[in-house]
């Protein structure tokens, strides 16, 4: 069997087309709660916290950070350190072109005002997106 | 939140992100991301042999 060790996180980022990481060692992760930014230490309480889109930090032991914005999504903390993120997309932040952002953002403000409910409130996630992106990239 | 009065279910929600997302991303990426399938899903009810009802599930409005 595995050797287990509770004083290190093991932690998951899971997309549907790509394990970024499989229980790869950390010391500490950073989560967009839906509820507010948190952070993740070995031995965290069990729970489930819904994901806004937004960014997710990875600490390793030697104190390297690599960030990925993530579209939205579930971080399961289970028992004996272990941490499983899933969502749709997520991309490390130099994947990310601004001048995309900048566009979309142009295009979804736009939609907003659009007397049509169903695109306006695309738009507004969309523009949710957007911002976190934009704030993520700069 | 305001997606969920306009009929936008929590599916639906996270696909619109996940566009919004690969749209974003630099050109010779997003050609790879836009190509993943987001799925679109619908529920069909059948009594004897007959649809009585189609429910999308995108939408959290019944049809």
């Amino acid at each position: 069997a595995e050797a287990v060790n509770p004083d290190v996180l093991k932690v998951s980022l899971v997309a549907p087309h790509q394990a970024i990481f499989t229980n790869k060692e950390v010391s500490q992760v950073n989560l967009p709660a839906s509820s507010g930014e948190m952070g993740v230490l070995a031995n965290h309480v069990p729970t489930v916290e819904e994901l806004a889109p937004g960014v997710v930090e990875v600490i390793e032991s030697s104190g390297t950070a690599s960030k990925y914005f993530v579209s939205g999504g579930f971080a399961s903390i289970l028992p004996g350190s272990k941490l499983s993120i899933s969502t749709v997309e997520a991309h490390p932040l130099d994947a990310f072109s601004s001048e995309n952002i900048k566009s979309l953002l142009a295009e979804a403000q736009k939609n907003a005002s659009s007397a049509d409910e169903t695109v306006a409130a695309e738009a507004a996630i969309e523009i949710e997106v957007l911002e976190a992106l934009q704030a993520a990239v700069h | 939140s305001s997606w969920q009065k306009a009929g936008i279910s929590f599916n639906k929600y996270l696909a619109i992100a996940a566009r919004t997302v690969q749209r974003s991303l630099k050109n010779d990426l997003k050609v790879a991301a836009e190509k993943r399938y987001i799925s679109d899903a619908k529920v069909q009810k059948l009594e004897k042999g007959n649809v009585v009802s189609t429910t999308d599930l995108a939408s959290n409005k019944s049809a």
